[in-house]
């Protein structure tokens, strides 16, 4: 018998084949927690995910209008942002529940690998504020790309400012760009982020890395908001 | 250098919770302001948090950036802020801070009746003497006013006095009638999002998780509900009520509605205790009326009200009374919502005529954004019905209202919350009656037991 870390709750985990050879995939939840995080379709728009249409969403279209016209090659998330999501990333990011994360690692180490399969692909997380980071004690996006097991560079540097989270869509647009570049950035580079909203975050990182020399750029994230 | 012993005094902190920078942060250990206590202690080799004594499975490693190792943090107390393995805790080491001695704090002029006279002697002679008490009055007894007594004498002698209790709700509602009792106190509340967060008054109000930042701080407190949840059932609560007291301290609590560890604490002479068995106004408590209503489970689950309920609320005998339903959970509550304003809105044209029809049907539950604003609504008599959870099951006072239980036999509703959810109605002396009725398909013996309970205190306060 567990707790499920997410409510706290007793719960047995039925064994499996793959549990007895893999103990560290004993569910770290119980069936109740398990269910309330909704996978995204792979239906909704190819460029990003939004789960409208089956074609280019209209907010991808506006990107390709900026100057940040192709500077990220597609974003591929896992889950949708739900009520129960959210309030779940909060615990995790915001009150620092780090054990809360390793929920992610199977499923996202899996989606990654039918995405970004060849070994040419590093994986660049978002970096934190130093400020940030002294806070929190941990990186959401390095965890999320360590779940990933493939070639890590942290290249990226940030500079101190308002969190995402408390900006509208037009201040997070017409914000500066927060990134630097740190050392060599890869030539294929996924970056790895906890969520897409807008997206905003993720070109300013892309464009950093493309402005230096990368030539494949992509997302991959856990959330799509 | 210059620090407030009163803002640090009787503290537990972590370092994010001390608004210093860093250099003055270490002249202050330098002159032994403070004190570095490790967040996590070994005893006979099980580590424990110094918070919350909690232990594994609540112990778990974080891969922490800031010290480059893997270690321990507490999930047990980590909506008071993270306990890491890397970090201390500050203990407040400087000079004592001096609390100020009142000679004649409380402005309140209301009197007690004879019973209430007995509990409030009872409380403030177990203050004087830093002992233990129980007081086990019934809902609408006035146990509020019985402790400005003892609270008074405390102040008198210059002692830092703590009021916890498990919910939020009812601190917001202490908290003008302690500031209006005792004028010339600094009377602070601390709740989850309070906006006063220091915690340097000499008289404190708080929900009982914000006692886990106190250490040795009180040398009075009193724990108001102690049957309810979630104090009843979280060790880690009674941790910290434990810590939050000073070695000599006097401690008093108060329920309705003893559970069975009180009760077998009364028989057994262990635990001192005095009971007040009549309201204030005198009058006996309502007891509750069981309906027996068939399909109701189903008519619940497809949002359709029962009939029953209809048709007690035609034959109520005053008709202008705001009602509250209670339902067993939120989801039944959303799926009501809409089916309940239309059928229920004929009735409360007689509870509250002319009125527009927006704010007249109400739900209510804990994740409620606007819960605040709609129970002080009803509270205004804006709102004449109100469907809730079990948040409204005890604390609130409002003076008349009739109650209705749906589903009184779900297993939320135990004997205690039966008890406290039927001592809502008939609290004012200028409407002193008020109908209870469960409606059920079967049932519980949670329901008998609390209708028996009710009965006997009736009993008990005739014979005396």
């Amino acid at each position: 018998m567990n707790l499920c870390v997410g409510c706290g709750e007793a719960y047995t985990s039925r064994p499996s084949w793959s549990t007895f050879f893999w103990p560290e995939r004993i569910s770290l939840l119980c069936k109740d927690c398990e269910g309330s995080f909704h996978r995204l379709k792979d239906s909704g728009c190819p460029s990003c995910m939004k789960q409208i249409g089956s074609s280019i969403c209209s907010d991808c279209l506006k990107w390709e209008k900026t100057s940040y016209q192709g500077v990220l090659e597609k974003n591929v998330s896992l889950y949708s942002y739900e009520p129960f999501m959210q309030d779940y990333i909060a615990r995790w990011k915001y009150r620092g529940d780090y054990v809360l994360g390793k929920v992610f690692e199977v499923e996202f180490q899996k989606l990654y690998y039918q995405h970004f399969q060849d070994t040419k692909y590093e994986v660049v997380p978002i970096p934190l504020s130093a400020e940030r980071m002294a806070e929190r004690g941990f990186n959401q996006a390095g965890e999320l790309a360590a779940f990933t097991r493939a070639k890590r560079k942290d290249v990226l540097g940030r500079k101190h400012g308002e969190k995402q989270s408390k900006r509208s869509r037009l201040h997070r647009l017409t914000a500066e760009n927060p990134f630097q570049l740190l050392s060599e950035p890869p030539q294929y580079a996924v970056l790895i982020d906890d969520i897409y909203t807008t997206g905003t975050t993720l070109r300013h990182a892309a464009q950093v890395l493309q402005e230096n020399g990368t030539d494949f750029v992509a997302a991959f994230t856990l959330i799509r908001g | 250098m210059e620090l407030d012993p009163k803002r640090y005094a009787g503290k537990r902190l972590l370092r994010r919770e001390i608004p210093l920078s860093t250099t003055a942060l270490r002249e202050a250990l330098q002159h032994q302001y403070f004190k570095q206590i490790p967040t996590l202690r070994k005893e006979k080799n099980i580590l424990y948090c110094n918070r919350c004594n909690a232990t594994q499975p609540h112990l778990q490693n974080i891969n922490c950036q800031n010290c480059g190792s893997t270690h321990l943090y507490c999930r047990n107390c980590i909506q008071m802020g993270r306990v890491s393995y890397c970090e201390f805790f500050y203990e407040w080491a400087g000079p004592n801070p001096d609390w100020h001695i009142h000679n004649n704090p409380c402005a309140w002029e209301g009197e007690l009746t004879k019973h209430q006279q007995i509990a409030a002697d009872a409380i403030d002679q177990t203050m004087k003497q830093n002992g233990k008490l129980l007081v086990h009055a019934v809902c609408g007894a006035g146990k509020t006013e019985m402790l400005f007594q003892g609270i008074a004498t405390s102040l008198q002698q210059g002692k830092r006095i703590c009021l916890a209790t498990p919910r939020a709700d009812v601190v917001r509602e202490l908290l003008p009638r302690f500031q209006q009792a005792f004028p010339t106190v600094t009377v602070q509340a601390l709740y989850g999002g309070s906006p006063d967060k220091t915690g340097d008054g000499q008289l404190i109000l708080a929900t009982t998780h914000q006692l886990l930042r106190f250490y040795h701080a009180f040398d009075v407190l009193i724990i108001d509900e102690i049957d309810a949840f979630p104090f009843h059932a979280d060790p880690m609560l009674h941790v910290a009520s434990e810590k939050a007291k000073k070695q000599t301290c006097a401690s008093i609590f108060l329920t309705a509605t003893p559970r069975q560890k009180e009760k077998r604490q009364i028989a057994a002479k262990t635990l001192p205790h005095v009971f007040v068995p009549v309201r204030f106004h005198g009058q006996p408590l309502p007891v509750p009326a069981s309906k027996l209503c068939f399909g109701l489970h189903k008519q619940l689950r497809k949002g359709t009200l029962p009939k029953g309920l209809l048709r007690w609320l035609h034959n109520r005998r005053n008709p202008t009374r705001q009602v509250l339903v209670f339902l067993p959970t939120v989801v039944l509550a959303d799926r009501l919502q809409e089916e309940a304003i239309e059928v229920l809105l004929p009735f409360t044209q007689k509870i509250l005529p002319k009125r527009e029809t927006e704010t007249l049907i109400r739900t209510v539950h804990a994740a409620d954004k606007d819960r605040e604003a709609k129970v002080q609504a009803f509270r205004n008599r804006e709102t004449a019905i109100i469907l809730t959870t079990t948040i409204l099951e005890r604390g609130v006072t409002f003076p008349s209202v009739d109650v209705a239980i749906l589903d009184a036999a779900h297993d939320v509703f135990d004997e205690a919350a039966l008890v406290q959810i039927a001592g809502r109605a008939g609290r004012s002396p200028a409407d002193p009656t008020g109908e209870v009725v469960f409606f059920h398909e079967g049932r519980s013996d949670a329901m008998d037991k609390a209708v028996r309970a009710i009965q006997v205190m009736n009993r008990r306060a005739k014979r005396l």
